[in-house]
């Protein structure tokens, strides 16, 4: 491996305790959902960066802010349109639908943002934004991981320097968590209206 | 006695600016006057300025927080883009009569897929032509990606829009370029346009 090589979990990363690094997570998120997917739209698609259908868990992505959530939706066809013709469809908006989700009891996750637990895990800055060929390893391992972690904190990809939050789907996860679909819809909110307004983003 | 900064050489309030009345300068004058009273003359324009600019400001996000208003205006510039765009491709475009000579395609099946959404179709307005982009044509069919893009973004202007606009990933070309262009990588071309259209519709 080459200095700067995206790096793939260590082999002994069961082994390495990870009790310390371990924090209550609580509070309130954003989903930006598709409207007809279930109330809690666990995914396991291969096109995201933590998820596969071959990983033990299922993710559910969350976002502390809209403008996080939008981005993380939408920002990787954005970011490949020219900029002088950016535009979003008005159908894909009106598709979907702001989910709040207020996680009740803490649930027990691992902060891939913090320098000290990353060095303990053996990763670095870049390593949770290398190809998802090997975040989507490391997801696995982090998964399998004995503590039985319930997710992960990690950098927004698309927006940083903010923050996102992977839940694993445990069997205890459902409870843990108060899903409600929550007014205006997309098209009528003003967090989005104005994003697109900013990034010189037209409506088509 | 200080003065509101002029745009013009000729004094405010003086009555004359068309269409606004004097007696409001007045007034704003007389206030102004009365607040700056005691502030050093050579601060009070600057202040005046600066708290002008602030309510502008302020107003300008109150403005900003209603969607109708915001909305309109997006997607006015969304209708000015998908124009450009469309002059742009313009003779990449036919009606349906240049479809049925060109690729053998009867007008009547074509609305047919039209109406079912397998066919990318542009409306220039309520009474005019459909317009169907060429490249998703082939003799007498249509390619399927076509309508994974309907389905994806919508038909009309946000179809268009994704076929049209330019791509990083495509060396500054747009899917459309690209396919007229490459024709021994279609496939390859033809994946990444499925792949982008299913990234946007995935739940």
């Amino acid at each position: 491996m080459s200095r700067g090589d995206p790096t793939p979990p260590p082999a002994d990363l069961a082994e390495r305790d990870l009790g310390d690094r371990i924090r209550l997570l609580r509070g309130a998120y954003w989903r930006f959902s598709h409207r007809n997917a279930p109330l809690i739209d666990w995914s396991d698609g291969a096109g995201a960066r933590f998820s596969n259908p071959d990983l033990p868990c299922k993710v559910l992505y969350l976002a502390p802010f809209k403008v996080t959530a939008f981005w993380e939706r939408f920002g990787e066809d954005l970011r490949d349109q020219d900029l002088t013709t950016r535009a979003i469809s008005e159908r894909i908006l009106a598709d979907r639908v702001w989910k709040a989700v207020r996680v009740k009891t803490g649930l027990r996750i691992v902060d891939l943002t913090d320098n000290p637990t990353l060095r303990y895990l053996g990763a670095d800055g870049a390593t949770f934004f290398a190809a998802y060929e090997f975040t989507q390893r490391w997801a696995g391992a982090l998964m399998s991981h004995p503590a039985a972690i319930d997710g992960i904190v990690y950098g927004s990809r698309l927006n940083p320097p903010k923050k996102c939050v992977a839940l694993f789907e445990r069997a205890h996860s459902a409870t843990a968590l108060k899903i409600s679909v929550r007014p205006p819809l997309p098209l009528d909110d003003p967090v989005i209206l104005r994003i697109l307004a900013r990034e010189r983003i037209r409506l088509v | 006695m200080s003065h509101i900064p002029a745009k013009s050489s000729r004094p405010l309030g003086s009555g004359k600016s068309p269409g606004i009345p004097a007696e409001p300068y007045e007034r704003l004058q007389r206030t102004i006057d009365a607040v700056t009273y005691g502030i050093p003359s050579e601060l009070r324009v600057l202040m005046v300025a600066e708290y002008l600019g602030e309510a502008t400001q302020f107003e300008a996000r109150k403005l900003s927080t209603r969607p109708a208003w915001l909305r309109t205006i997006l997607r006015n510039r969304g209708g000015a883009l998908v124009s450009k765009l469309l002059k742009d491709n313009w003779e990449h475009t036919g009606n349906s009569a240049a479809v049925r000579e060109m690729f053998g395609i009867p007008p009547s099946s074509l609305h047919r897929f039209k109406d079912e959404g397998a066919v990318i179709a542009y409306r220039l307005d309520e009474s005019g032509d459909f317009l169907f982009p060429l490249e998703q044509f082939i003799p007498n069919g249509i390619e399927d990606w076509a309508q994974v893009v309907v389905d994806a973004v919508g038909n009309g202007a946000p179809a268009l829009h994704f076929l049209y606009t330019k791509r990083t990933s495509l060396d500054g070309r747009s899917f459309a370029e690209a396919l007229r262009e490459d024709g021994g990588t279609r496939d390859v071309l033809v994946k990444s346009l499925l792949k982008a259209a299913q990234r946007l519709a995935a739940e």
